[in-house]
């Protein structure tokens, strides 16, 4: 048995990690391995060899029981350790003695005890003792080729009897910082003098830097500036002849050229370094690739690309989130159907819930030819399974398997999605069809929906550089699909993705970066804010100050009513005033306002007076409503919570529904510029004429905002015309202007048109269908080029006669 | 201090520690160290040449090396022999039971260890053992910095 301590002066050197990956790959080799937690004070090998496994006994409980009693324990060391799983067919063994269940106070108390009981230096030699007979032991009884031990930081009694009294082999890691260079100097030449049991030779050393950042050229300035700090005033035995850097990062391999979202390659960054270092600990038969390394690289390599982040910025992450480490453990067996086997990754729901839901083998040759998967859907409940293998010694080639739960397994080929935990929320992981996400987005899941912009943005964009084939009927059943999303966060997670990215674009985003952007916003965002719910998206107006939603309102004022609308026309005139325009328009106001009201609205507030006068005909009635408008708003409100009363207001004799858009059901107050929805009106509309309210509110608010535009919109010319705002009703005999209401309606029209929105187009048909004349001229004018009412529109908002009779 | 007051403590400590040694306590050796202070300050209050004197000094020295602490032991007899009054008997008495007293420790720690760890001592030897652990505490560090 060769006893190795992995030994560090300071902490964060990564030396459990190199412990546990040194103990797999042996293990994975056929070797028999003890890996033995003497970091008592803050034990962590266990979660690296054994996550989600508290042990129940460990080093300290054995230690306590030897000290205390004055001898060995009776109890075999099978009671203490825990074994870890390795695939079938190896020889190789590998057990973790733990320090003890910690973190817990019961093991914290043990500890105490086990401080209490004895000082490790004692002249007596009982601790000393006690040590040796475990290592004696774990000899004797579990008969390893490799006892490795990862030791205490800093200068500690039990650090040194790990390093200098147990261990052959020390492997001694170091950052690139003064404390740990100097306090690992002072070790070394201390472990080159240090008292060994009779007959053992003195400690081979193995200084290793660790945590070094760069390519291969600063791997070798690095040892070479490390091997000068460590030999600096060495003499004779002192000196240190070579150091092992070990690079932060796995991946990181800059004379790779293989893709960063490929697993591949298992001699590169980090893997190559451990390599080198565990050629020199172990030069036996250990040259070349062995395919336990292969294999111990490749399940690193999956599980690095498992944790690995998703396509895109931190501003838009195209790819949903990946797995947590917490969730991913190594080297397990599975199975809960009459049988267990080993897997070389197992994924979990989560941190905290230990059911796998995605396990991956790696097999000898080729995945596809291997039946591996019929074993793991037999007797397992996992919705995923990888089986993969090394092609050609350099990249890994994997078969993927998904199932809906309790179904059979799929074979989706080597499509990786199912690194994201979010593809389990979809009843099959490997199905990522439009049509499956889109299910998904609208049971609630918004984190598809940068997936399916994407998708959207690869069916219907072709750039200066090329793309992918269009394909309108995947961007239709999208754009559609994402319209029919109802939900807070899910609409705001589309609102969000599909808006242009302020940051991104003052951040000088160029070229084809901006057109995509551009197409992104005009022709998915800008439709879909007229599509998704009129709540949504007045709730995104008004939360977001840089206004990237004003897309929809350009789209119905430049695209439908030949208008221009120009958000920044306050800021701008005010910079003007100011003499200077440098300041980034960051907190601009816009000319347009949307809110959603649940009071009374005028139009109701006009019927109930009448309907008051008409039967409280008394001398002392008043002469104007506005003289009752108090009274008649409380009645008014009283209406709203009764359908009796709102019936008896809002349907003409014949029972049909007899109701307005403009006053009623929203407005626009041109005051304040702002459009308003009558929420409890249009659901009791909604309700009257069996449409979809949702889509009824759109119409309503695409109603009303035309009238805004009307008003606020600017000729091509610049020119705006605020004389032509609507008329509001204050009158009792107020009746709606025929000139408004022809051209809102026809805008709203041909606005219906162009989204292509079926429920909108509905819900429009079937008001107008209870509405006034006013109301209805749209159906005349259907086909009446849009050129020819855009005219009318600006010779009325300039005030030329004869507009009206133009209109009819 | 009375020397009859220490006469008596010393006596108590002695037994003390003679009774812990029987039962294998393992704070048995540090409570040697108490009788070694104890037998150096009578041996502070008379004269080396007397019969007292050598007995207490003789105590100081043995019980140091029963408590594993050989440097003291060593010490003290530097120091006891350097003295006016002592004789050459006494010195070489003393020189001669750090010698036996050693010896005599190594025996008897090494067998309690072969009982408790027999796998241990089957591997390195018992005294080995005991040895190594009092070299290791004699350099104060098992990792010797500085």
């Amino acid at each position: 048995m060769e006893t190795i301590t992995f030994y560090s002066y300071k902490g964060g050197t990564g030396r459990t990690l190199l412990v546990a990956h040194t103990a797999r790959y042996l293990a994975l080799s056929g070797k028999r391995v003890v890996a033995l937690d003497l970091d008592l004070e803050a034990p962590g090998l266990h979660y690296r060899l054994a996550p989600g496994t508290t042990p129940y006994r460990g080093v300290t409980d054995y230690l306590v029981d030897s000290l205390g009693a004055g001898r060995a324990p009776e109890a075999p060391l099978t009671d203490y350790v825990l074994p870890i799983a390795v695939p079938e067919g190896t020889d190789g063994r590998l057990w973790l003695f733990a320090a003890g269940p910690a973190p817990s106070g019961s093991y914290w108390k043990q500890l105490t005890s086990l401080l209490h009981l004895s000082p490790f230096l004692e002249a007596n030699g009982t601790a000393l003792a006690a040590v040796l007979d475990l290592k004696a032991r774990i000899e004797d009884e579990l008969t390893p080729d490799y006892l490795l031990i990862d030791a205490r930081t800093g200068i500690t009694e039990i650090g040194g009897m790990a390093t200098s009294v147990l261990a052959d082999k020390v492997v001694c890691l170091f950052v690139d910082n003064r404390e740990s260079i100097d306090g690992t100097r002072a070790v070394i030449r201390s472990l080159r003098k240090a008292e060994r049991p009779s007959g053992y030779p003195p400690v081979q050393v193995f200084p290793v830097l660790s945590r070094v950042t760069g390519d291969l050229e600063d791997l070798d300035e690095a040892k070479q500036f490390a091997l000068e700090d460590l030999n600096s005033g060495a003499t004779g035995s002192e000196i240190v002849h070579d150091v092992y850097p070990i690079r932060a990062d796995p991946r990181i391999d800059n004379d790779d050229t293989s893709p960063a979202s490929s697993p591949s390659v298992p001699l590169k960054g980090a893997f190559r370094d451990y390599r080198f270092l565990l050629s020199a600990l172990m030069p036996a038969g250990q040259s070349g690739v062995s395919p336990a390394w292969a294999r111990h690289v490749a399940v690193h390599q999956l599980v690095e690309w498992l944790i690995s982040g998703g396509i895109g910025d931190r501003h838009r992450p195209v790819t949903p989130r990946a797995f947590r480490a917490e969730q991913i453990a190594e080297g397990l067996h599975i199975g809960d159907r009459g049988g267990v086997r080993y897997a070389d990754v197992v994924v979990f729901a989560s941190a905290d819930d230990a059911k796998p839901i995605l396990v991956a083998e790696y097999v000898d040759g080729d995945p596809r030819a291997s039946t591996s998967w019929e074993w793991w859907q037999e007797h397992s409940e996992v919705r995923a399974l990888i089986l993969f293998s090394l092609s050609g010694g350099s990249v890994l080639d994997r078969r993927v398997f998904t199932r809906e739960r309790f179904g059979e397994f799929v074979d989706r080929g080597d499509e990786w999605a199912v690194r994201w935990p979010l593809s389990f929320t979809l009843e099959d992981p490997g199905d990522l069809s439009t049509s499956a996400l889109l299910r998904a987005v609208r049971s609630g899941e918004d984190g598809f929906v940068a997936l399916l912009v994407q998708r959207w943005q690869n069916a219907t964009y072709f750039g200066i550089h090329g793309g992918f084939d269009p394909d309108p009927a995947v961007a239709k059943e999208i754009i559609d699909g994402l319209a029919s999303v109802r939900g807070e966060h899910a609409e705001w997670a589309i609102f969000w993705r599909t808006a242009p990215d302020v940051e991104r674009l003052y951040a000088g985003m160029m070229g084809e970066e901006v057109m995509l952007e551009q197409h992104t916003t005009e022709a998915l965002h800008a439709p879909l804010w007229w599509r998704l719910s009129a709540k949504g998206k007045i709730r995104h107006w008004q939360a977001l100050s840089d206004r990237n939603t004003v897309a929809g309102i350009k789209m119905l004022a430049s695209e439908i009513m030949g208008l221009t609308f120009d958000q920044d026309r306050e800021f701008r005139a005010q910079a003007a005033r100011l003499g200077r325009s440098k300041r980034r328009p960051r907190d601009f106001t816009t000319e347009l306002d949307f809110e959603m009201h649940d009071g009374p609205p005028p139009e109701l507030i006009r019927r109930v007076i009448l309907e008051s006068v008409d039967v409280q005909d008394s001398p002392g009635r008043p002469a104007h409503p506005k003289d009752v408008s108090p009274s008649g708003e409380e009645l008014a409100q009283r209406a709203l919570d009764s359908d009796e009363i709102l019936d008896r207001l809002l349907r003409g004799p014949d029972r049909r529904p007899n109701v307005v858009t403009t006053n009623l059901l929203g407005g626009y107050d041109p005051t304040a510029c702002r459009v308003t929805l009558y929420t409890r009106l249009v659901a009791w509309c909604a309700r009257a004429i069996d449409c979809d309210p949702s889509a009824l509110e759109n119409v309503v608010l695409l109603h009303e905002t035309v009238h805004a535009l009307c008003h606020v919109g600017l000729d091509l010319d610049g020119c705006r015309w605020d004389e032509f705002a609507l008329p509001m009703s204050t009158g009792l005999t107020f009746r709606p202007s025929a000139l408004h209401e022809g051209l809102a309606q026809y805008f709203t029209f041909r606005m219906l048109e162009r989204l292509a929105d079926g429920p909108m187009m509905d819900a429009f048909e079937r008001l107008t269908s209870v509405q006034p004349p006013e109301y209805e001229q749209w159906r005349r004018m259907r086909a009446v080029p849009a050129e020819v009412v855009r005219g009318v529109l600006i010779q009325a908002r300039a005030g030329l006669a004869n507009t009206l009779s133009a209109l009819h | 201090m009375e020397l009859d007051a220490l006469n008596l403590l010393t006596s108590e400590a002695i037994l003390r520690a003679e009774a812990l040694t029987d039962i294998g306590a393992p704070g048995a050796e540090a409570s040697y160290l108490d009788v070694s202070l104890l037998e150096d300050q009578i041996a502070q209050a008379t004269d080396p040449s007397s019969t007292e004197g050598a007995l207490a000094r003789q105590g100081a020295v043995g019980a140091a090396v029963l408590a594993g602490r050989t440097d003291r032991a060593e010490q003290l007899v530097i120091l006891y022999s350097a003295q006016v009054g002592a004789t050459d008997e006494l010195r070489d008495e003393l020189a001669g039971l750090i010698i036996r007293l050693t010896e005599l420790r190594f025996q008897d720690r090494g067998m309690a260890i072969a009982r408790g760890f027999p796998s241990a001592s089957a591997r390195y030897g018992a005294e080995a053992i005991v040895r190594l652990a009092e070299t290791i505490v004699r350099q104060a560090e098992p990792l010797p910095i500085g």
